[in-house]
């Protein structure tokens, strides 16, 4: 054999490896006696962002950009949610219950409109219906300016590529810019109270009504719209008359997934002393009253399920099945009457017949298991924590020099996609390091990655457990959508009292919330692998075994690392929750951002989460593409 | 009137429909009920809202719940609360008329810039609480009577006193338990002066602080922690409080400016009520109320275990003492 | 080539029902009372995709099911192979039961003896075509230069030498089902069932794979279960071919039987429509009695078309003669032009 050649030939194949190893080594050497990131530009977005928070402040009551466009803008969104809140506080108790299972009914599923019709009355039967109108008040709004906002927007993307290449980015990222670091500035624009935090959900929950209605209207046949041309129909009559009708139910569904997204938030919107449903869980839970935190929270759970129910109804409706005009008429002319009557005999506050006290069985059950269980929770914490991470978060910050972590990052972007990302990648790091977020992004890091694993390693499992059968997933749906919609105060709060604070609740309520996706995925992911490669592996006398690891988990692998991904982003939204129960890291910074109103941190911290979102969304995509089969040629 | 058209409401809807007028009736009875809602206001409309501001810890839903009580059965305002941080985001509310009221405002906790509005006029000091509130390092009973000699601060200089408090994160350091990073505490500061061997961990908020430590007491397990009285917790947890070196001028003047300086004790916080610049125009009586305004540190630790321990309704809590104390408060509404 | 003549096995379906829904016994209760299909599934909410079928697939026969969509044909096949349970009925490969075999026999029943091609070719796509080649000795536990090496072999066989490293979807519609039939013959099965396997090909394609097929069989005589929408498609690979129906056989017979003698105007209908030429061989047409004289001679299975082309040629009849090369009758012009 020719020596020279074989050397040649395991170079060529190992020259990359050689390439990470010869950099780690290097830099590692270099770099020994630097001890931190040198964050050179530690000041130079914060100063002068301060310098415009204290600006902001100052002249709130006597600049034009305030008086004449910022302020009588928050007056009128201020009006807007008094309206929606009066107006929901006006109509007597009975009648929302009674609506929601007439348009749920609309659908003919009787089941569901009863469940629905329980949902729409939980919040009053437990007389939390005032603190609840605050909160769907600040929703209505919020989803109203979306849909005002994301349509056009949609529709304009969907008409002009140029609108359409320059949204894609911007959409991109404000996907994965977790939630509260809109917070922030927000306040500085709009003050405090719910008109911030409106305009915070309304930024959070804009991207999925524009994306869908985009896609709505590219999916509408060229057939059709050629025929609307061909009859000498205007650009404007055929978006009218064809692309929009036949978009609806796309942009409907993408309007269920803006609601969906402002109601994730709408605790988190707390914060910014929005009121409602937040502020009571922080109340209830700061008095220890698990139970009440939550009955409190299966409110936003209601919320949902009423939402999606008749979401669904509207959406599952056609022409054929609907009960005709009369029928309608009379469901609306019943309920009119039914208000009427209300008002008229002033049965309008809810019957006080039950409240949330009936929830505090469950103190006495959390303080059973704090003191029957706490062997295994605090061993499990500290085992976390000194077996995982401290080790991680030390060797990534004290034992490798920063530049190795970076190189080995952009090396690994390298090798999943191009060097396009690799010095994308580089860049963003840097900047984190540069804006003096180093270590506590590590922190943070260490935290997302413990999350992660735990994530993947129940969601995958249970996912492919689901995806094989549709009873397994109809039994965990319900599950799932709790899990998702809880807001997560509810149960971090109780976690603190079994696991101490620090990380570990954290990073729980992390795994709670990243879940649902990643359960889901990989199950959409398994359940759509082609009925014939499956049929086919057994046909050669492939056990299920076999199947699954041969057939099923390569053809899902990257739908399954899609739902990774996107367990990736959830426990990213999560890190301001850690915050609040001593995970520090970004999640503290972010807090103590928001909660000062430190604009020029809460900037930075947003930023490094920006930039650490978006480096760990595009590595994991790139990753998920190298699990395609090749494609067609 | 409306009682009687109400008889042949169901036919005239029906009649709609079979002529395709359905859409009029509707509207028609849309306005029906708005004129029916416009003539269901019971605020008087003449009188402003009125914005009241919480903070987040009890003492101040309950200061607060009583004085919205007062101004909505007593004076006829409606009152809208609002609770946020207490940060220069509230003073600048405050500023522009958007928050009419703060009634617990701890001095200690008073930043240059938030001093500012203060001295500018546009918030204005409208006296004290009567609550006088104190800041500082506490630990459950059970720790003194175990360890006498952590009944003070030199008590803590000692390696084993921050063995005693370590815990997985601070390794062979005891944990210090911050709060939720709104409250001004300078415990890092008086840690690296004073040369304790103890780690500062921020629980990031109230409710965490309070897992926390119901988590530790009941295992009677050491803790270390920043709390302040009045508070319920103070007696259902049984804390005591740890003396630090006390309150100088110098250190008090690092502690207003925020400096690494501060090497003393939180001093004692004569609380304060705050409102805007703009309330006395507003609704002046409304002004001379809260200015007259007055809870003592007695009456909190009336409410406040009802409010924190029973997890009764801060509302009824503070309509409790309303009924039990109209000799007090009926002297301020004038 | 390894795949020459060697295993091959019968194949006997017994009364096979298969119903789909919860409660199955309601609606066999209800189809032994007599009660039709749609009947059933207005009542029951059960649809009854296979009722009482039976045929036996003699060793190295090809049996095809010809049926439209929604005839149950699919179904029948899946059910043969049991890739799903039979709700009442017995299929035997070689004698053993294979409706009672527990899974662990049944994998071994198919490692040993079975394979399939698929319509829409059921190929992996994570897999180089290799790969797929080799799935069934993979999974049986061959080494992987053994099926490398085997897997090679079949891909020159079906004219696809050179393609191994390629994926399935960078390749033509015909080559991946060249692949699926790769991939079928290489475990050497002793009964092979096809579930429509041109039907998505282009009629060219389609037409080059049956040949393939054709020759293919005619070296191997395995056992096929074939099953298609395509009447040309049955009467051309099919020594025997059933009509399915609604769940049920209508007939079974030879191209012949179906074409000289349909049982049901359902059947009629097909074989209007095929060139009776090409199908039909001398011994339809010949008239038994006549002992006209001839110069010539054809044997009874030659094809009417070939039997036209020496017509044409010389009007003079032409005798048919048997096996043995007696005169067993004989074809005129009128006897052919009555027949088209």
């Amino acid at each position: 054999m020719d020596l020279a050649g074989g050397t040649g030939s395991l170079l060529r194949r190992w020259w990359h490896w050689l390439l990470l190893l010869a950099g780690v080594a290097t830099l590692q050497w270099l770099f020994r006696t630097v001890d931190s990131f040198p964050a050179g530009l530690d000041t130079f977005f914060s100063d002068p962002i301060d310098r415009f928070a204290r600006w902001s402040q100052a002249n709130r009551r006597t600049h034009w950009l305030f008086t004449t466009i910022f302020n009588p803008f928050s007056d009128a969104v201020r009006v807007g949610l008094n309206s929606v809140e009066s107006a929901l506080l006006w109509v007597p108790w009975f009648v929302l219950p009674i609506a929601v299972f007439l348009l749920v009914a609309r659908s003919r599923n009787r089941l569901q409109a009863v469940v629905a019709s329980l949902a729409m009355a939980y919040p009053g039967v437990v007389g939390l219906w005032e603190v609840t109108v605050e909160t769907l008040a600040l929703m209505t709004i919020a989803v109203l300016f979306s849909v005002l906002l994301g349509v056009p927007l949609g529709v304009a993307c969907a008409l002009h590529q140029r609108v359409n290449q320059a949204m894609r980015p911007v959409l991109d990222a404000m996907q994965t810019v977790p939630a509260p670091v809109y917070f922030v500035p927000m306040a500085l624009f709009f003050g405090i109270g719910a008109v911030p935090a409106t305009m915070a959900t309304v930024i959070y929950a804009l991207p999925p009504v524009v994306r869908l209605t985009t896609l709505g209207i590219m999916e509408v046949p060229s057939q059709a719209v050629e025929a609307s041309t061909v009859f000498g129909a205007s650009r404007r009559q055929t978006l009218r008359k064809v692309q929009l009708p036949m978009a609806m139910p796309t942009i409907m569904a993408g309007v269920t997934q803006t609601i969906m997204m402002a109601l994730g938030i709408v605790v988190l919107a707390t914060l910014l002393g929005a009121g409602g449903l937040g502020q009571e869980v922080m109340a209830t839970l700061t008095q220890r009253r698990t139970g009440r935190g939550i009955a409190t929270g299966l409110t936003v759970v209601a919320i949902a399920v009423v939402l999606d129910r008749v979401g669904r109804a509207i959406a599952g409706m056609d022409r054929s099945t609907a009960p005709g005009r009369m029928v309608t008429g009379m469901a609306i002319g019943g309920v009119l009457s039914l208000v009427l009557v209300g008002r008229v005999v002033g049965w309008i506050d809810f019957p006080e017949m039950w409240d949330v006290k009936a929830f505090d069985p469950i103190d006495d059950l959390m303080d059973w298991i704090r003191d029957n269980l706490r062997w295994f929770t605090r061993g499990m914490n500290d085992a976390v924590i000194i077996w995982f991470y401290l080790p991680v978060r030390d060797f990534l910050t004290e034992t490798l020099a920063w530049p190795v972590l970076v190189f080995g990052t952009a090396w690994t972007g390298w090798r999943v996609r191009n060097w396009h990302l690799a010095v994308f990648i580089a860049g963003a790091l840097t900047f984190i390091g540069l804006i003096g977020m180093w270590d506590l992004s590590i922190d943070t890091l260490t935290q997302v990655v413990a999350a992660v694993i735990l994530s993947v390693v129940i969601a995958i499992p249970v996912g492919i457990w689901a995806g094989q059968s549709r009873r397994v997933e109809a039994a965990l749906g319900p599950l799932l959508d709790a899990f998702q919609t809880i807001p997560s105060l509810v149960y971090i709060i109780p976690a603190v009292t079994l696991f101490t604070v620090g990380v570990v609740p954290g990073i729980i309520a992390s795994v709670i919330y990243a879940l649902p996706p990643g359960v889901r995925i990989t199950a959409l992911g398994i359940s759509q692998v082609p009925e014939e490669s499956l049929e086919a592996s057994e046909m050669f006398g492939a056990s299920p075994r076999q199947t699954l690891i041969r057939v099923r988990l390569p053809l899902a692998a990257a739908t399954i690392m899609v739902g990774i991904n996107q367990v990736i982003m959830m426990v990213l939204a999560m890190v301001i929750i850690s915050g609040l129960v001593g995970g520090g890291g970004l999640g503290f910074e972010t807090v103590s951002a928001v909660k000062n109103s430190d604009v020029g941190i809460g900037f930075e911290v947003g930023a490094a989460i920006v930039a650490m979102a978006m480096v760990l969304d595009r590595l994991t995509q790139a990753g998920a593409d190298r699990f395609r089969p090749p494609a067609a040629t | 009137m409306v009682a009687d058209d109400w008889d042949q409401f169901p036919e005239g809807v029906y009649e709609a429909m079979r002529t395709g007028r359905s859409s009029r009736i509707i509207i028609g009875v849309l306005v029906a009920l708005a004129v029916l809602a416009s003539g269901c206001g019971d605020a008087d409309e003449a009188k402003p809202n009125i914005t009241l501001v919480t903070n987040p810890w009890t003492a101040s839903f309950l200061n607060v719940a009583v004085a919205e009580q007062i101004l909505e059965n007593e004076m006829g305002y409606s009152v809208e609360v609002i609770n946020i941080d207490e940060n220069e985001a509230m003073f600048t509310g405050l500023a522009d008329g958007t928050l009419d009221a703060v009634l617990e405002i701890w001095p200690s906790g008073i930043t240059v810039g938030e001093q500012a509005f203060f001295d500018d006029g546009s918030v204005v000091n409208i006296g004290e609480l009567g609550v006088i509130g104190k800041i500082g390092w506490f630990v459950p009973r059970y720790i003194v009577d175990e360890h006498p000699e952590l009944a003070t601060w030199e008590g803590y200089r000692s390696a084993e006193a921050g063995a005693l408090f370590s815990i997985a994160e601070t390794g062979d350091k005891g944990r210090f338990l911050g709060t939720d990073p709104s409250y001004s505490q300078f415990d890092e500061y008086i840690i690296a002066n004073l040369n304790l061997p103890f780690e500062v961990m921020y629980s990031g908020s109230e409710p965490a602080t309070v897992a926390e430590l119901d988590a530790r007491v009941s295992a009677h397990e050491p803790i270390l922690m920043y709390w302040w009285t009045p508070t319920a917790a103070v007696s259902v947890f049984d804390l005591v409080n740890v003396p630090l070196p006390p309150y100088t001028e110098k250190c008090g003047a690092s502690q207003a400016a925020g400096d690494d300086g501060v090497d003393c004790d939180y001093p004692e916080d004569v609380i304060i009520k705050a409102a805007s610049g703009k309330l006395r125009e507003k609704a002046p009586d409304v002004f001379e109320f809260l200015n007259a305004f007055t809870i003592t540190t007695d009456d909190q630790l009336e409410m406040l275990p009802g409010a924190e321990i029973d997890g009764e309704d801060v509302a009824d809590v503070a309509a409790k003492w309303i009924s039990a104390h109209k000799d007090v408060w009926s002297a301020w509404v004038k | 080539m390894t795949i020459g003549e060697g295993q091959s096995a019968s194949l006997e379906v017994e009364g096979v029902w298969k119903v789909f829904g919860q409660r199955p016994d309601r609606a066999l209760a209800m189809a032994d009372d007599g009660r039709s299909r749609a009947e059933i599934q207005e009542v029951t909410g059960q649809t009854i995709g296979v009722r009482d079928v039976s045929f036996e697939a003699h060793k190295g026969e090809t049996f095809v099911v010809m049926g439209l969509s929604g005839s149950g044909k699919s179904t029948l096949v899946r059910c043969v192979a049991r890739l799903t349970d039979v709700t009442r009925g017995v299929v035997r490969l070689d004698g053993r039961d294979l409706t009672a075999m527990d899974e662990a026999d049944l994998r071994q029943i198919r490692r040993d003896k079975m394979s399939m091609v698929f319509q829409h070719f059921g190929l992996f796509p994570h897999r180089r075509v290799i790969d797929n080649v080799g799935y069934g000795l993979e999974v049986q536990g061959l080494r992987r230069d053994e099926r490398h090496e085997r897997a090679e072999r079949v891909l020159d066989l079906v004219g696809l030498e050179g393609w191994g490293d390629h994926y399935p979807q960078q390749l033509s519609g015909g080559m991946q089902q060249r692949v699926g039939l790769a991939r079928a013959l290489v475990v050497e099965p002793a009964v092979l069932f096809f579930d429509e396997p041109f039907s998505a090909l282009d009629p060219l394609i389609r037409r080059e794979m049956q040949e393939e097929l054709l020759r293919l069989q005619a070296s191997m005589h395995r056992t096929i279960v074939f099953v298609t929408h395509d009447f040309d498609e049955a009467i051309k690979l099919g020594d025997r071919i059933a009509i399915m129906k609604d769940g049920e056989f209508d007939q079974v017979g030879t191209a012949e039987d179906l074409i000289t003698r349909p049982a049901t105007d359902y059947v009629r209908e097909f074989t209007k429509a095929v060139s009776r030429a090409k199908v039909l061989t001398a011994s339809s047409v010949m008239d038994d009695d006549a002992v006209v004289p001839a110069s010539r001679s054809v044997s009874r299975g030659t094809s009417v078309e070939a039997i036209i082309a020496l017509l044409l040629a010389d009007p003079e009849p032409i005798a048919v003669v048997g096996e043995d090369g007696e005169r067993v009758g004989s074809v005129d012009r009128s006897a052919v032009i009555e027949l088209i």
